[in-house]
């Protein structure tokens, strides 16, 4: 009796035992022979799909397994900010995109302004450490130039028109050099003069600052 | 299935790998037919033998009793039955029970092999004239015995005056030990109704068989 079936049936049990009674018949061994071998062809089909299956399961746990390797290396490389500061805490550039920079393009920004916040420094070991001052066409141009009464950079301040006429023939080059000098020696106010003559002169923006130049100097 | 366990030291593998037989055929025989289809399914043909093995004459004995039909049609529709269950074993839906799932294979052969012989003979056999008339319109008679075989007679006999959808309710019950949600399942109708059904058959068997019984008791 099926466990399903709660209700005894008396009837059927009685037929059952008369069932019982009769001789059961079985198929004739080649029609067991024949549904076995069909049994078998079939084997090849099953054990593929298995395989299928199996392969299926593997290839979604080595994209699962990628992606958790990967996602990390992706967050890091996320885009740059959108606004990058200055030193002084002045925005000077502002993305128009929201494309990441190219990763080798800011390994080198940020190692020349590393070597850019270094140089005033080295500059200033230099001139204090006893070598002497190198050859400078600015120097004695200002000591010759009489003392403004406070630092500025106005064109008027006959420091500033020294050092401009010192460098009137000057390259590139030497125009950097002297303004990162003079930067150096603390003068920043006549460095600053000079690099708006050297933005006129070189065609540079507006936005061209000290940093830029100490950038240019280095990379160079 | 007669496997030796014991040997000598020098029959030592030979000792392990019949253990290990034993052992994997006694944990074979132990899982459900779900289990052993889905193993087929998956490659193992000893799974599939021990299914066949568990089906192989209640399912040929509901088809020869209910069809009525020679030995050699019967073996032809078991063989039908068997290579649908081979063919879908994979798409088989765990959801129900695999003795419903290949008695209802069964009776679907049935009713297609009527159609083809009613077709053959010019007859149009709808789904439950094909039911009720094998027996009873006198296209398909139930395998005769020989007279010596009184108890097949008798039995065959007292079958053969149930009504056809009695006859295949109260089959399906003593061959395939099917619960009442499965007789409901594999012959489509009501639960209630394959209850019913049941009951009346097995009321008249047993006023049919009285002898028989009595003989029994």
């Amino acid at each position: 009796m099926n466990p399903h079936d709660d209700e005894r049936d008396p009837d059927l049990e009685t037929v059952q035992r008369a069932h019982a009674r009769l001789p059961h018949e079985v198929p004739s061994v080649s029609v067991d022979a024949a549904i076995r071998a069909a049994a078998e062809r079939e084997l090849p089909r099953q054990r593929a799909r298995r395989w299928r299956a199996w392969g299926t399961a593997a290839g979604a746990a080595a994209c699962i397994a990628l992606a958790v390797i990967l996602l990390p290396k992706l967050l890091i490389n996320v885009p740059a900010p959108a606004r990058e500061m200055s030193e002084t805490g002045l925005v000077v550039k502002v993305r128009s995109d929201d494309k990441p920079a190219p990763a080798a393009d800011a390994v080198s920004r940020e190692t020349r302004r590393q070597a850019a916040r270094e140089a005033p420094a080295q500059l200033r070991e230099e001139y204090t450490e006893g070598r002497g001052e190198p050859a400078s066409p600015v120097a004695p141009a200002l000591e010759a130039a009489p003392q403004a009464r406070s630092p500025s950079r106005s064109t008027n301040d006959p420091r500033l028109v020294a050092a401009r006429a010192a460098l009137a023939d000057a390259d590139e080059a030497t125009w950097r050099e002297q303004i990162l000098f003079l930067r150096a020696r603390g003068d920043d106010a006549l460095a600053a003069g000079l690099l708006e003559k050297f933005r006129e002169r070189f065609d540079k923006p507006e936005k061209y600052s000290l940093d830029d130049l100490a950038a240019d100097d280095t990379h160079e | 299935m007669s496997i030796r366990a014991t040997g000598t030291a020098g029959d030592f593998p030979a000792v392990l790998f019949n253990w290990l037989r034993l052992i994997y055929s006694q944990q074979m025989h132990e899982r459900t037919d779900e289990q052993l289809l889905a193993a087929f399914s998956q490659g193992e043909m000893t799974a599939f033998d021990v299914l066949y093995a568990r089906y192989r004459a209640p399912l040929f004995n509901f088809l020869l009793h209910r069809s009525g039909q020679r030995r050699e049609e019967v073996e032809e529709v078991f063989q039908e039955t068997w290579l649908k269950v081979i063919r879908h074993a994979a798409r088989f839906d765990h959801a129900l029970a695999f003795r419903a799932w290949v008695y209802q294979i069964a009776r679907n052969c049935l009713i297609d092999r009527w159609r083809h012989l009613a077709s053959v003979a010019s007859i149009h056999v709808s789904n439950d004239i094909a039911l009720d008339g094998a027996g009873s319109n006198g296209l398909f008679h139930p395998e005769r015995r020989a007279a010596s075989d009184d108890i097949h007679a008798r039995w065959h006999s007292a079958l053969a005056q149930l009504p056809a959808v009695q006859r295949e309710v109260l089959l399906l019950k003593l061959e395939g030990d099917l619960g009442l949600d499965e007789l409901a399942l594999v012959t489509g109708v009501p639960r209630e109704a394959a209850k019913s059904r049941l009951r009346y058959a097995t009321a008249k068997m047993r006023e049919l068989l009285k002898e028989l019984v009595d003989e029994s008791a």
